[in-house]
Protein backbone atom coordinates (compact mmCIF):
# COMPACT_ATOMS: atom_id res chain seq x y z
CA UNK A 1 0.00 0.00 0.00
CA UNK A 2 1.33 3.67 -1.01
CA UNK A 3 2.11 5.62 1.87
CA UNK A 4 2.85 9.50 0.27
CA UNK A 5 -0.86 10.66 1.20
CA UNK A 6 -2.91 11.62 3.65
CA UNK A 7 -6.08 13.25 4.08
CA UNK A 8 -7.72 11.58 1.03
CA UNK A 9 -11.16 11.18 2.57
CA UNK A 10 -13.68 12.76 0.09
CA UNK A 11 -16.46 14.21 1.48
CA UNK A 12 -19.78 11.39 1.13
CA UNK A 13 -21.74 14.25 -0.58
CA UNK A 14 -19.09 14.94 -3.41
CA UNK A 15 -19.64 11.23 -4.14
CA UNK A 16 -21.60 10.42 -8.05
CA UNK A 17 -24.90 8.38 -6.59
CA UNK A 18 -24.14 6.13 -9.36
CA UNK A 19 -21.03 4.34 -9.95
CA UNK A 20 -21.16 2.11 -13.37
CA UNK A 21 -22.26 4.68 -15.73
CA UNK A 22 -20.94 5.48 -18.55
CA UNK A 23 -19.48 8.83 -17.02
CA UNK A 24 -16.30 9.41 -15.67
CA UNK A 25 -16.32 9.94 -11.89
CA UNK A 26 -14.94 13.40 -12.04
CA UNK A 27 -12.97 14.67 -8.98
CA UNK A 28 -14.23 16.17 -6.14
CA UNK A 29 -11.65 18.32 -5.60
CA UNK A 30 -11.63 19.43 -9.16
CA UNK A 31 -15.06 20.31 -8.44
CA UNK A 32 -15.12 22.58 -5.56
CA UNK A 33 -12.15 24.09 -7.74
CA UNK A 34 -14.14 24.68 -10.69
CA UNK A 35 -16.67 26.69 -8.52
CA UNK A 36 -14.45 28.36 -6.89
CA UNK A 37 -14.82 26.70 -3.42
CA UNK A 38 -12.00 26.04 -1.25
CA UNK A 39 -9.71 23.40 -2.98
CA UNK A 40 -9.11 20.31 -0.53
CA UNK A 41 -5.91 20.84 1.87
CA UNK A 42 -3.85 18.39 0.25
CA UNK A 43 -4.62 19.94 -3.27
CA UNK A 44 -0.87 19.01 -4.59
CA UNK A 45 0.05 22.38 -6.83
CA UNK A 46 -0.47 21.77 -10.42
CA UNK A 47 3.10 21.66 -12.09
CA UNK A 48 4.13 23.53 -14.98
CA UNK A 49 3.89 20.66 -17.85
CA UNK A 50 7.17 22.33 -19.41
CA UNK A 51 8.68 20.72 -16.81
CA UNK A 52 8.01 16.79 -16.42
CA UNK A 53 9.55 15.15 -13.77
CA UNK A 54 13.26 14.15 -13.65
CA UNK A 55 13.69 10.24 -13.02
CA UNK B 1 -37.63 16.98 -40.49
CA UNK B 2 -37.13 13.74 -42.82
CA UNK B 3 -34.84 11.44 -39.88
CA UNK B 4 -35.43 12.01 -36.16
CA UNK B 5 -32.58 10.56 -34.17
CA UNK B 6 -33.37 9.55 -30.89
CA UNK B 7 -31.14 9.54 -27.47
CA UNK B 8 -32.84 7.72 -24.79
CA UNK B 9 -32.80 9.25 -21.27
CA UNK B 10 -30.13 7.99 -18.92
CA UNK B 11 -28.47 10.43 -16.45
CA UNK B 12 -30.47 11.16 -13.73
CA UNK B 13 -28.35 12.95 -10.93
CA UNK B 14 -25.13 12.99 -12.71
CA UNK B 15 -24.57 15.48 -14.94
CA UNK B 16 -20.86 16.01 -15.18
CA UNK B 17 -20.71 14.11 -18.43
CA UNK B 18 -23.76 15.21 -20.23
CA UNK B 19 -23.35 16.70 -23.30
CA UNK B 20 -24.87 16.82 -26.92
CA UNK B 21 -24.88 13.03 -28.40
CA UNK B 22 -21.91 13.08 -30.68
CA UNK B 23 -22.53 9.72 -32.39
CA UNK B 24 -26.18 10.99 -33.60
CA UNK B 25 -24.29 14.38 -34.35
CA UNK B 26 -22.17 12.88 -36.72
CA UNK B 27 -25.03 10.39 -38.66
CA UNK B 28 -26.88 14.20 -38.96
CA UNK B 29 -23.60 15.58 -40.63
CA UNK B 30 -23.85 12.69 -42.97
CA UNK B 31 -27.47 12.95 -43.78
CA UNK B 32 -26.59 16.69 -44.35
CA UNK B 33 -23.87 15.82 -46.46
CA UNK B 34 -26.56 14.20 -48.89
CA UNK B 35 -29.19 16.92 -48.76
CA UNK B 36 -31.22 14.72 -46.18
CA UNK B 37 -31.96 16.89 -43.36
CA UNK B 38 -31.88 14.80 -39.77
CA UNK B 39 -32.09 16.36 -36.20
CA UNK B 40 -32.10 15.32 -33.06
CA UNK B 41 -34.53 14.20 -30.07
CA UNK B 42 -32.25 14.17 -26.84
CA UNK B 43 -34.11 13.00 -24.52
CA UNK B 44 -31.27 12.56 -21.63
CA UNK B 45 -31.50 16.04 -22.06
CA UNK B 46 -35.00 17.09 -22.25
CA UNK B 47 -35.81 14.47 -19.01
CA UNK B 48 -33.82 17.57 -17.07
CA UNK B 49 -35.52 20.45 -19.20
CA UNK B 50 -38.78 18.88 -19.65
CA UNK B 51 -40.72 17.91 -16.02
CA UNK B 52 -43.72 16.46 -17.70
CA UNK B 53 -41.58 13.21 -19.12
CA UNK B 54 -40.25 12.47 -15.94
CA UNK B 55 -43.86 11.95 -14.56
CA UNK B 56 -45.51 10.16 -18.10
CA UNK B 57 -42.13 9.09 -20.44
CA UNK B 58 -43.36 6.69 -22.72
CA UNK B 59 -46.58 9.06 -23.72
CA UNK B 60 -45.32 12.40 -23.93
CA UNK B 61 -41.58 11.31 -25.65
CA UNK B 62 -44.31 9.57 -28.67
CA UNK B 63 -46.09 12.97 -28.70
CA UNK B 64 -42.88 14.50 -29.03
CA UNK B 65 -41.38 11.97 -31.99
CA UNK B 66 -44.82 11.95 -33.67
CA UNK B 67 -44.98 16.05 -33.92
CA UNK B 68 -41.88 15.91 -36.03
CA UNK B 69 -43.81 14.17 -38.85
CA UNK B 70 -39.71 12.23 -39.49
CA UNK B 71 -40.09 9.39 -42.26
CA UNK B 72 -37.87 7.68 -40.79
CA UNK B 73 -36.59 7.46 -36.44
CA UNK B 74 -33.26 6.18 -35.93
CA UNK B 75 -33.20 5.21 -32.38
CA UNK B 76 -29.45 4.77 -30.52
CA UNK B 77 -28.23 3.13 -26.93
CA UNK B 78 -25.71 2.46 -24.41
CA UNK B 79 -26.73 -0.99 -23.66
CA UNK B 80 -28.45 -0.44 -20.19
CA UNK B 81 -31.38 2.10 -21.96
CA UNK B 82 -31.91 0.02 -25.09
CA UNK B 83 -35.63 -1.16 -23.65
CA UNK B 84 -36.58 2.42 -23.79
CA UNK B 85 -35.42 3.04 -27.11
CA UNK B 86 -37.24 -0.02 -28.58
CA UNK B 87 -40.54 0.70 -26.25
CA UNK B 88 -40.15 4.34 -27.69
CA UNK B 89 -39.76 2.60 -31.78
CA UNK B 90 -42.63 0.27 -31.01
CA UNK B 91 -45.22 3.20 -30.23
CA UNK B 92 -43.93 5.12 -33.09
CA UNK B 93 -44.55 2.36 -35.61
CA UNK B 94 -47.84 1.51 -34.13
CA UNK B 95 -48.93 5.09 -34.18
CA UNK B 96 -47.58 5.96 -37.72
CA UNK B 97 -46.85 1.98 -39.85
CA UNK B 98 -45.53 3.95 -42.22
CA UNK B 99 -42.42 5.72 -40.73
CA UNK B 100 -39.52 3.19 -40.71
CA UNK B 101 -37.61 2.96 -37.60
CA UNK B 102 -33.92 1.55 -37.26
CA UNK B 103 -31.28 1.21 -34.80
CA UNK B 104 -27.95 1.78 -34.35
CA UNK B 105 -24.72 2.23 -31.72
CA UNK B 106 -22.64 -0.47 -30.35
CA UNK B 107 -25.25 -2.84 -28.27
CA UNK B 108 -28.14 -2.66 -30.72
CA UNK B 109 -25.23 -3.65 -33.46
CA UNK B 110 -24.04 -6.61 -31.69
CA UNK B 111 -27.84 -7.64 -31.51
CA UNK B 112 -28.72 -6.56 -35.50
CA UNK B 113 -29.01 -10.34 -36.19
CA UNK B 114 -31.50 -11.06 -33.52
CA UNK B 115 -33.80 -7.82 -33.02
CA UNK B 116 -35.18 -7.97 -36.52
CA UNK B 117 -36.68 -11.32 -34.99
CA UNK B 118 -37.37 -10.35 -31.89
CA UNK B 119 -39.24 -6.96 -32.13
CA UNK B 120 -40.73 -6.60 -36.07
CA UNK B 121 -41.49 -3.51 -34.94
CA UNK B 122 -37.53 -2.69 -35.91
CA UNK B 123 -37.05 -2.18 -39.48
CA UNK B 124 -33.10 -2.84 -39.54
CA UNK B 125 -30.02 -2.21 -37.29
CA UNK B 126 -27.13 -0.84 -38.66
CA UNK B 127 -23.73 -2.46 -37.63
CA UNK B 128 -20.87 -0.42 -36.45
CA UNK B 129 -20.61 2.75 -37.70
CA UNK B 130 -23.92 4.34 -38.71
CA UNK B 131 -23.11 7.42 -40.96
CA UNK B 132 -22.97 5.52 -44.61
CA UNK B 133 -25.63 2.63 -43.35
CA UNK B 134 -28.20 5.53 -42.80
CA UNK B 135 -27.87 7.50 -45.60
CA UNK B 136 -28.37 4.13 -47.35
CA UNK B 137 -31.12 3.36 -45.78
CA UNK B 138 -32.95 6.70 -45.86
CA UNK B 139 -32.37 6.30 -49.65
CA UNK B 140 -33.67 2.70 -49.79
CA UNK B 141 -36.90 4.27 -48.54
CA UNK B 142 -37.47 6.89 -50.96
CA UNK B 143 -35.90 9.94 -49.06
CA UNK B 144 -35.59 12.51 -51.67
CA UNK B 145 -32.34 15.12 -51.03
CA UNK B 146 -33.57 18.55 -50.76
CA UNK B 147 -32.21 21.78 -51.62
CA UNK B 148 -29.96 23.43 -49.72
CA UNK B 149 -26.30 23.52 -48.32
CA UNK B 150 -25.24 20.52 -46.10
CA UNK B 151 -24.20 21.55 -42.46
CA UNK B 152 -21.06 23.34 -42.08
CA UNK B 153 -20.03 21.33 -39.25
CA UNK B 154 -20.71 18.49 -37.02
CA UNK B 155 -22.20 20.79 -33.51
CA UNK B 156 -23.82 23.54 -36.51
CA UNK B 157 -27.50 23.93 -35.38
CA UNK B 158 -26.97 22.49 -31.89
CA UNK B 159 -28.08 24.89 -28.86
CA UNK B 160 -25.32 24.40 -26.71
CA UNK B 161 -26.28 26.42 -23.81
CA UNK B 162 -29.24 23.99 -23.13
CA UNK B 163 -26.72 21.66 -22.25
CA UNK B 164 -24.64 24.17 -20.40
CA UNK B 165 -27.60 25.13 -18.22
CA UNK B 166 -27.93 21.27 -17.00
CA UNK B 167 -24.34 20.21 -17.17
CA UNK B 168 -22.21 23.39 -15.75
CA UNK B 169 -18.67 22.29 -16.36
CA UNK B 170 -20.03 23.33 -20.11
CA UNK B 171 -18.78 19.97 -21.72
CA UNK B 172 -19.05 18.61 -25.49
CA UNK B 173 -17.80 15.46 -26.94
CA UNK B 174 -15.65 15.54 -29.31
CA UNK B 175 -13.37 12.76 -31.36
CA UNK B 176 -9.90 12.51 -33.42
CA UNK B 177 -9.98 8.42 -34.36
CA UNK B 178 -12.24 5.63 -33.99
CA UNK B 179 -11.23 2.08 -32.66
CA UNK B 180 -8.26 0.35 -30.09
CA UNK B 181 -5.22 -1.31 -30.81
CA UNK B 182 -6.03 -4.13 -28.43
CA UNK B 183 -8.94 -6.72 -28.15
CA UNK B 184 -10.00 -7.10 -24.70
CA UNK B 185 -12.99 -9.94 -24.31
CA UNK B 186 -15.25 -7.81 -22.40
CA UNK B 187 -15.56 -4.51 -24.58
CA UNK B 188 -17.77 -3.50 -27.68
CA UNK B 189 -15.25 -1.67 -29.03
CA UNK B 190 -12.85 -4.69 -31.00
CA UNK B 191 -16.85 -5.94 -32.34
CA UNK B 192 -17.72 -2.32 -33.09
CA UNK B 193 -14.61 -0.96 -35.04
CA UNK B 194 -12.82 -3.92 -36.51
CA UNK B 195 -10.49 -1.35 -38.50
CA UNK B 196 -9.00 1.60 -36.41
CA UNK B 197 -9.85 5.36 -38.68
CA UNK B 198 -8.44 8.06 -37.68
CA UNK B 199 -10.41 11.33 -38.11
CA UNK B 200 -8.96 15.00 -39.62
CA UNK B 201 -7.20 16.59 -36.93
CA UNK B 202 -8.62 20.22 -38.98
CA UNK B 203 -12.05 19.15 -39.04
CA UNK B 204 -11.32 18.71 -35.14
CA UNK B 205 -9.57 22.05 -34.32
CA UNK B 206 -12.20 23.68 -36.56
CA UNK B 207 -15.05 22.06 -34.35
CA UNK B 208 -13.11 22.92 -31.49
CA UNK B 209 -13.14 26.96 -32.64
CA UNK B 210 -16.78 26.76 -32.99
CA UNK B 211 -17.66 24.75 -29.76
CA UNK B 212 -15.36 27.69 -27.83
CA UNK B 213 -17.26 30.36 -29.68
CA UNK B 214 -20.39 28.84 -28.61
CA UNK B 215 -19.39 28.69 -24.74
CA UNK B 216 -17.87 25.48 -24.11
CA UNK B 217 -15.25 25.19 -21.64
CA UNK B 218 -14.03 21.81 -21.77
CA UNK B 219 -14.35 18.80 -24.29
CA UNK B 220 -14.27 14.82 -23.77
CA UNK B 221 -12.19 13.28 -26.58
CA UNK B 222 -14.11 10.07 -26.84
CA UNK B 223 -11.61 7.97 -28.75
CA UNK B 224 -11.52 4.89 -27.76
CA UNK B 225 -8.01 4.84 -27.00
CA UNK B 226 -6.50 8.26 -27.38
CA UNK B 227 -3.01 6.81 -27.32
CA UNK B 228 -3.45 3.76 -30.15
CA UNK B 229 -0.37 5.36 -31.48
CA UNK B 230 2.01 7.52 -29.97
CA UNK B 231 3.11 9.72 -32.53
CA UNK B 232 -0.56 10.53 -33.99
CA UNK B 233 -1.78 11.25 -30.11
CA UNK B 234 1.30 13.77 -30.22
CA UNK B 235 0.38 15.06 -33.16
CA UNK B 236 -3.55 15.97 -32.13
CA UNK B 237 -1.66 17.14 -28.99
CA UNK B 238 0.55 19.87 -30.94
CA UNK B 239 -2.43 20.97 -33.08
CA UNK B 240 -4.57 21.76 -30.04
CA UNK B 241 -1.53 23.51 -27.90
CA UNK B 242 -0.87 25.48 -31.16
CA UNK B 243 -4.56 26.45 -31.47
CA UNK B 244 -4.30 28.00 -28.16
CA UNK B 245 -8.32 27.35 -27.34
CA UNK B 246 -8.05 27.76 -23.40
CA UNK B 247 -10.13 24.57 -23.15
CA UNK B 248 -9.27 21.78 -21.17
CA UNK B 249 -10.23 18.34 -21.95
CA UNK B 250 -10.28 14.56 -20.82
CA UNK B 251 -10.20 11.50 -22.54
CA UNK B 252 -9.94 7.63 -22.74
CA UNK B 253 -5.97 6.14 -22.71
CA UNK B 254 -4.52 2.80 -21.87
CA UNK B 255 -1.91 2.45 -18.99
CA UNK B 256 0.74 0.80 -21.32
CA UNK B 257 0.73 3.99 -23.54
CA UNK B 258 0.89 6.57 -20.80
CA UNK B 259 4.60 7.07 -21.60
CA UNK B 260 6.56 10.51 -20.12
CA UNK B 261 6.39 11.58 -23.99
CA UNK B 262 2.76 11.33 -24.48
CA UNK B 263 2.02 12.79 -21.06
CA UNK B 264 4.08 15.88 -21.43
CA UNK B 265 2.54 16.54 -24.88
CA UNK B 266 -0.97 15.98 -23.33
CA UNK B 267 -0.60 18.22 -20.76
CA UNK B 268 0.97 20.54 -22.93
CA UNK B 269 -2.34 20.78 -25.03
CA UNK B 270 -4.58 21.27 -21.85
CA UNK B 271 -5.73 17.53 -20.53
CA UNK B 272 -6.59 17.91 -17.11
CA UNK B 273 -7.64 14.23 -16.58
CA UNK B 274 -7.20 10.59 -18.43
CA UNK B 275 -9.67 7.45 -17.75
CA UNK B 276 -7.82 4.30 -17.84
CA UNK B 277 -8.75 1.02 -18.11
CA UNK B 278 -6.96 -1.49 -15.78
CA UNK B 279 -10.00 -3.74 -15.34
CA UNK B 280 -8.00 -7.16 -14.87
CA UNK B 281 -6.10 -7.71 -11.46
CA UNK B 282 -5.47 -11.08 -10.68
CA UNK B 283 -4.10 -14.34 -12.72
CA UNK B 284 -7.51 -15.44 -13.46
CA UNK B 285 -8.93 -12.16 -14.50
CA UNK B 286 -5.94 -11.09 -16.66
CA UNK B 287 -6.37 -14.22 -18.88
CA UNK B 288 -10.06 -14.34 -19.15
CA UNK B 289 -10.19 -10.51 -19.78
CA UNK B 290 -7.32 -10.71 -21.83
CA UNK B 291 -5.49 -7.59 -20.51
CA UNK B 292 -2.54 -7.65 -18.62
CA UNK B 293 -2.13 -4.26 -17.90
CA UNK B 294 -1.65 -4.09 -14.28
CA UNK B 295 1.85 -6.53 -14.16
CA UNK B 296 2.55 -4.69 -11.01
CA UNK B 297 1.16 -2.41 -9.12
CA UNK B 298 4.67 -0.60 -8.67
CA UNK B 299 4.25 0.16 -12.33
CA UNK B 300 1.05 1.47 -12.20
CA UNK B 301 1.47 3.92 -8.87
CA UNK B 302 4.10 4.88 -11.68
CA UNK B 303 1.93 5.75 -14.18
CA UNK B 304 -0.41 7.30 -11.92
CA UNK B 305 2.11 9.53 -10.47
CA UNK B 306 3.55 10.32 -13.52
CA UNK B 307 -0.03 11.87 -14.89
CA UNK B 308 -0.40 13.78 -11.45
CA UNK B 309 3.01 15.04 -11.45
CA UNK B 310 1.43 16.75 -15.18
CA UNK B 311 -1.62 18.10 -13.64
CA UNK B 312 -3.42 15.26 -15.13
CA UNK B 313 -6.23 13.04 -12.87
CA UNK B 314 -6.31 9.28 -13.78
CA UNK B 315 -9.59 7.92 -13.64
CA UNK B 316 -8.51 3.95 -13.04
CA UNK B 317 -11.74 1.92 -13.83
CA UNK B 318 -11.27 -2.26 -12.26
CA UNK B 319 -13.55 -4.77 -13.38
CA UNK B 320 -14.94 -7.15 -10.21
CA UNK B 321 -17.16 -10.30 -10.54
CA UNK B 322 -19.03 -12.40 -8.18
CA UNK B 323 -17.12 -14.95 -5.96
CA UNK B 324 -18.92 -17.71 -7.66
CA UNK B 325 -17.54 -16.31 -11.05
CA UNK B 326 -14.68 -17.63 -12.34
CA UNK B 327 -12.66 -14.22 -11.66
CA UNK B 328 -14.47 -13.51 -8.68
CA UNK B 329 -11.60 -14.82 -6.38
CA UNK B 330 -9.32 -12.05 -7.74
CA UNK B 331 -11.86 -9.34 -6.67
CA UNK B 332 -10.42 -8.67 -3.20
CA UNK B 333 -6.93 -8.57 -4.94
CA UNK B 334 -8.68 -5.82 -7.44
CA UNK B 335 -11.10 -3.36 -5.12
CA UNK B 336 -7.07 -3.52 -3.31
CA UNK B 337 -5.75 -2.32 -5.95
CA UNK B 338 -8.13 0.43 -6.29
CA UNK B 339 -7.67 1.61 -2.92
CA UNK B 340 -3.73 1.87 -3.80
CA UNK B 341 -4.54 3.98 -7.00
CA UNK B 342 -6.99 5.91 -4.43
CA UNK B 343 -4.12 6.73 -1.83
CA UNK B 344 -2.08 7.81 -4.57
CA UNK B 345 -4.47 10.74 -5.87
CA UNK B 346 -6.42 8.70 -8.72
CA UNK B 347 -9.67 8.65 -8.92
CA UNK B 348 -11.34 4.90 -9.25
CA UNK B 349 -14.07 3.01 -10.72
CA UNK B 350 -15.39 -0.49 -9.47
CA UNK B 351 -17.11 -2.27 -12.54
CA UNK B 352 -19.17 -5.24 -11.84
CA UNK B 353 -18.32 -7.13 -14.67
CA UNK B 354 -20.78 -6.98 -17.57
CA UNK B 355 -21.16 -9.61 -20.48
CA UNK B 356 -22.11 -7.79 -23.15
CA UNK B 357 -23.55 -9.97 -26.32
CA UNK B 358 -21.56 -10.89 -28.70
CA UNK B 359 -17.94 -10.20 -26.95
CA UNK B 360 -15.73 -12.93 -26.72
CA UNK B 361 -16.36 -13.06 -23.11
CA UNK B 362 -19.96 -13.14 -23.32
CA UNK B 363 -19.42 -16.10 -26.19
CA UNK B 364 -17.02 -17.89 -23.60
CA UNK B 365 -18.91 -17.66 -20.75
CA UNK B 366 -21.44 -20.21 -21.41
CA UNK B 367 -23.67 -19.08 -18.37
CA UNK B 368 -27.44 -18.60 -18.32
CA UNK B 369 -28.69 -15.61 -17.43
CA UNK B 370 -31.87 -14.31 -15.65
CA UNK B 371 -33.52 -11.33 -15.46
CA UNK B 372 -32.72 -9.09 -12.18
CA UNK B 373 -32.92 -5.45 -12.22
CA UNK B 374 -31.27 -5.53 -9.05
CA UNK B 375 -27.78 -3.59 -9.97
CA UNK B 376 -29.31 -0.76 -12.24
CA UNK B 377 -31.62 0.28 -8.89
CA UNK B 378 -28.83 0.16 -6.85
CA UNK B 379 -25.14 0.53 -8.65
CA UNK B 380 -26.55 2.84 -11.04
CA UNK B 381 -27.46 6.55 -11.29
CA UNK B 382 -31.04 5.62 -13.42
CA UNK B 383 -34.13 7.27 -14.06
CA UNK B 384 -37.03 5.38 -13.21
CA UNK B 385 -37.93 4.39 -17.08
CA UNK B 386 -33.61 3.10 -17.66
CA UNK B 387 -34.67 1.22 -13.90
CA UNK B 388 -38.09 -0.73 -14.78
CA UNK B 389 -37.54 -3.18 -18.12
CA UNK B 390 -40.41 -5.24 -19.21
CA UNK B 391 -38.38 -6.53 -22.29
CA UNK B 392 -35.72 -8.15 -19.82
CA UNK B 393 -37.94 -10.27 -18.11
CA UNK B 394 -38.48 -11.95 -21.21
CA UNK B 395 -34.70 -12.06 -22.71
CA UNK B 396 -32.59 -11.45 -20.21
CA UNK B 397 -29.35 -12.15 -22.13
CA UNK B 398 -30.25 -9.56 -24.82
CA UNK B 399 -29.94 -7.20 -21.83
CA UNK B 400 -26.79 -7.11 -19.83
CA UNK B 401 -27.34 -4.29 -17.36
CA UNK B 402 -31.09 -5.69 -16.49
CA UNK B 403 -29.67 -10.03 -16.15
CA UNK B 404 -27.63 -12.01 -13.76
CA UNK B 405 -25.07 -14.35 -14.43
CA UNK B 406 -24.77 -15.71 -10.45
CA UNK B 407 -27.32 -16.58 -8.45
CA UNK B 408 -29.92 -14.22 -6.92
CA UNK B 409 -29.01 -13.94 -3.43
CA UNK B 410 -25.01 -13.74 -4.53
CA UNK B 411 -25.53 -11.25 -6.90
CA UNK B 412 -27.63 -8.79 -4.55
CA UNK B 413 -25.25 -9.28 -1.99
CA UNK B 414 -22.11 -8.20 -4.28
CA UNK B 415 -23.80 -5.10 -5.73
CA UNK B 416 -24.16 -3.99 -2.68
CA UNK B 417 -20.73 -5.14 -1.75
CA UNK B 418 -19.34 -3.02 -4.12
CA UNK B 419 -21.70 0.01 -3.93
CA UNK B 420 -20.40 0.02 -0.18
CA UNK B 421 -16.56 -0.17 -1.28
CA UNK B 422 -17.10 2.05 -4.11
CA UNK B 423 -18.19 4.81 -0.97
CA UNK B 424 -15.92 3.59 0.91
CA UNK B 425 -12.89 3.79 -0.81
CA UNK B 426 -13.41 7.23 -1.70
CA UNK B 427 -15.02 9.00 1.81
CA UNK B 428 -12.48 6.44 4.15
CA UNK B 429 -9.39 6.28 1.89
CA UNK B 430 -6.97 7.18 4.77
CA UNK B 431 -8.89 4.81 7.54
CA UNK B 432 -8.68 1.63 5.18
CA UNK B 433 -5.24 2.53 3.74
CA UNK B 434 -4.03 3.06 7.43
CA UNK B 435 -5.31 -0.50 7.82
CA UNK B 436 -3.86 -1.91 5.17
CA UNK B 437 -0.22 -0.41 5.94
CA UNK B 438 0.27 -1.92 9.46
CA UNK B 439 1.10 -5.23 8.03
CA UNK B 440 -2.06 -7.08 9.71
CA UNK B 441 -4.04 -9.13 6.95
CA UNK B 442 -7.37 -7.31 6.34
CA UNK B 443 -10.10 -8.30 3.46
CA UNK B 444 -12.18 -5.33 2.36
CA UNK B 445 -14.92 -7.49 1.08
CA UNK B 446 -16.20 -8.16 4.77
CA UNK B 447 -15.79 -4.82 5.92
CA UNK B 448 -18.49 -4.37 3.20
CA UNK B 449 -20.38 -6.81 4.98
CA UNK B 450 -20.07 -5.39 7.89
CA UNK B 451 -21.37 -2.30 7.08
CA UNK B 452 -24.47 -3.39 4.86
CA UNK B 453 -25.32 -5.88 8.17
CA UNK B 454 -25.62 -2.68 9.86
CA UNK B 455 -27.69 -1.08 7.43
CA UNK B 456 -29.84 -3.45 5.96
CA UNK B 457 -30.51 -3.21 1.94
CA UNK B 458 -29.89 -1.03 0.07
CA UNK B 459 -32.67 -0.47 -1.84
CA UNK B 460 -34.86 0.59 1.28
CA UNK B 461 -32.74 3.65 1.35
CA UNK B 462 -33.62 6.55 -0.29
CA UNK B 463 -30.80 7.07 -3.59
CA UNK B 464 -29.03 9.69 -2.30
CA UNK B 465 -29.06 8.65 1.49
CA UNK B 466 -26.82 5.67 0.28
CA UNK B 467 -23.73 6.63 0.47
CA UNK B 468 -23.98 8.88 3.73
CA UNK B 469 -25.82 5.91 5.38
CA UNK B 470 -22.66 3.14 4.35
CA UNK B 471 -19.94 5.98 5.59
CA UNK B 472 -22.32 6.37 8.76
CA UNK B 473 -22.30 2.98 9.44
CA UNK B 474 -18.78 2.59 8.72
CA UNK B 475 -18.02 5.35 11.62
CA UNK B 476 -20.53 3.74 14.23
CA UNK B 477 -19.02 0.43 14.27
CA UNK B 478 -15.33 -0.24 15.08
CA UNK B 479 -14.76 -2.35 11.58
CA UNK B 480 -11.41 -1.90 11.42
CA UNK B 481 -10.33 -3.58 15.12
CA UNK B 482 -12.74 -6.04 14.46
CA UNK B 483 -12.23 -7.88 10.72
CA UNK B 484 -8.82 -9.32 10.84
CA UNK B 485 -8.04 -12.02 8.69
Amino acid sequence: MPKERKDMNIPVEKLPVGQENIAIVVSARATAAREGQTPHPNKKKRKDPNQPKQR
Amino acid sequence: MQIALVNPPRSNHDLAELGPPLGLLNLTRAAGDVGIEAGIVDFNLLWHTTPDLQIHFYERATELLLSTNARIYGFTSMAVDSHVSLELARRVKEANPRARTVLGGTHFSALAERIPHEYPWVDRVIPREGEGGLVDFAFACGVQPRAGSPKASTYSGVDLEQYFSVNPRRMVDVESARGCRFKCSFCYSPGHYPQRTSLDISRLIADLHELRDGGAKHFFLVDDNFLNEEERAIEVCAALEAASMDLTWHCYATLPQLSPRAVVAMAHAGCVAVFTGIDAVGKDSQRTYGKRFANSSEDSGRKIRLCLDHGIVPTCAFLVAPPSHPCGADSEQTVKAALSARVLGANIRLNILTQYPGTRLASDSGQPVEFDDYRVRVGLDAPAVIASNDYAAVLPELFPFHSRYVPSKEWRDFVQQVHCLFTLLYARTDELADRLQQDRPTKLFPIATQVLEEIGDLLRIDTLGRRQAEVIAFDSINILDQIAV
